[in-house]
């Protein structure tokens, strides 16, 4: 074989790599926080990105805030409360939800393979 | 020169191969997952499968509203609507059709079965006192003792015993008191109603239907393993979980819990929640904070929650036989029992998984 043969399989592995490297970083991009307001998303962002957001919903006031990697509905105006008594989120499938409002606070990642495939509340 | 040629050729095709290989094996088999409101609850649907997921899960979103439109007391024009108003204008006679006379049927069953105590733990027509209660009104109120008593007339406390529904559909009530409300059935029929869609659906290989409270989990996940269910640590809006259920496909499991729907009376400061005893009027009396049912029947679990949840573990034992359903009690000083056959594993530390024994010892 001649040092152009070599020279052609390391191009075609490199190939190989790239590609297996590619769809490594996508699929790895950070876990995603997704926010919905009934049914339809409004909002994604990062989880690693610290921030507040005001959620556009329909009736009253959901203020939503990530902070060390972790998410906690800070402000709501709805009947109950329960949205803003629950405890932070940070885990893959962990989800906030104010009924009254709609809204729902969900964390994703593409690869992230959930422990759970569901909860009954 | 032709070997060589064919040795490049070669080892052209095994990279090639290699590369195809690598980053197949990465590929992730297609999922859709959603969350979305429906039956005034969180819907949170998972599919596998091929095809357009995301249209098939529209489509089992429309089904639900479809069945809410049916059964709902809420919907003035709802089937179940027009139940109530024919019982109170004829005497206690109504005509229920189509799939509604097998819930009905079911729904009135599981009741009598689920008697304990001097009533019936859950029953679908006792809307009298849970209308009147109307735990998910903005803001809920204690009503007025006279009313409550109003309610319980014409002995509500077992009142699905002297209800019944014949195979033309025919629904006679004693009772002039008697208003159908499915809040303790509805998400359970509505994972029974999704269970016929998806297995005609070649497409979907695996799914996790969660209705509120109320889930199902179909066919196979993608790994083949077992599917894993949390159940929410009843603690009042922490959100955080219990512990996991791992199951094979097509089981339904539902829980019942006093954290669910509540409010705090603000001149007694007492806690008022969903589950109500039909002889007292007021919500239930019991050592329980949580009933998770896992069986084979949508309606069946989701009705079951509410009966064990009021008659606790020792009473409960032969309705669970009856309809070969498995239980997790958890009681209000962090106990977990865990009854039949159900692969549970505890997660939070603050509980403690005990005997039958141990169990009741501890609420005596």
């Amino acid at each position: 074989m001649k040092k152009k043969d070599f020279i052609l399989i390391g191009i075609v592995f490199l190939i190989a790599l790239a590609g297996f490297g590619f769809i490594r970083w996508t699929q790895h991009d950070g876990t995603q926080v997704i926010v919905t307001v009934d049914g339809e998303e409004v909002y994604r962002t990062d989880l690693s990105k610290d921030q507040t957001y005001e959620i556009p919903v329909e009736e009253g006031t959901n203020v939503m805030k990530i902070q060390n990697g972790e998410v906690t509905m800070s402000k709501a105006d709805c009947p109950d409360q329960i949205c803003r008594n629950h405890a932070a989120i940070s885990q893959t499938g962990e989800t906030i939800v104010c009924l009254p409002h709609k809204a729902v606070i969900e964390i994703t990642s593409e690869t992230g393979t959930t422990e759970l495939d569901g909860i009954t509340q | 020169m032709l070997m060589r040629g064919q040795i490049k050729k070669g080892l052209f095709m095994f990279a090639a191969l290699s590369w195809l290989i690598i980053t197949g094996c990465e590929r992730q088999p297609e999922s859709y997952s959603h969350t979305d409101f429906a039956m005034g609850t969180v819907t949170n649907i998972t599919l596998y499968g091929t095809g357009d997921l995301e249209e098939k899960e529209k489509n089992i979103i429309k089904e639900v509203k479809k069945l809410e439109d049916t059964i709902s007391w809420r919907i003035e024009d709802s089937q179940l609507s027009k139940i109530n108003r024919e019982l109170k204008e004829n005497n206690g006679k109504a005509k229920a059709s189509g799939n509604m006379k097998n819930w009905i049927s079911q729904a009135l069953q599981i009741s009598r079965d689920s008697y304990c105590d001097g009533r019936n733990t859950v029953d679908p027509t006792i809307g009298a006192l849970t209308q009147l209660w109307d735990f998910e009104s903005d803001d809920p109120k204690v009503p007025s003792a006279s009313s409550i008593q109003n309610a319980l007339q014409g002995n509500l406390a077992v009142n699905s015993s002297q209800t019944t529904i014949d195979e033309e559909g025919t629904i006679t009530a004693k009772n002039p008191n008697t208003v159908f409300d499915f809040g303790a059935y509805g998400k359970g029929i509505g994972t029974d109603v999704i269970k016929e869609t998806l297995e005609k659906d070649d497409d979907i290989s695996g799914a996790m239907i969660a209705l509120g409270g109320s889930i199902y989990v179909y066919g196979e996940k993608p790994d083949g393993e077992n599917w894993n269910v949390g159940i929410q640590t009843p603690s009042k809006g922490s959100g955080e979980v219990l512990g996991s259920i791992s199951t094979k496909g097509d089981t339904f499991i539902s829980t019942s819990g006093d954290y669910e729907k509540y409010f705090v009376d603000e001149t007694t400061g007492k806690t008022y929640f969903h589950i109500l005893d039909p002889k007292t009027g007021y919500s239930v009396e019991t050592d329980i904070t949580s009933c998770t049912i896992i069986c084979d029947s949508g309606i069946n679990s989701d009705g079951l929650s509410t009966a064990c949840f009021a008659m606790g573990p020792e009473k409960s034992q032969e309705l669970l036989k009856k309809y070969n359903a498995s239980a997790i009690f958890v009681d209000k000083k962090n106990h977990v029992y865990v009854s039949g056959d159900v692969d549970f594993s505890l997660s939070d530390k603050n509980y403690k998984e005990v005997s039958l024994e141990e169990f009741l010892k501890a609420n005596q």
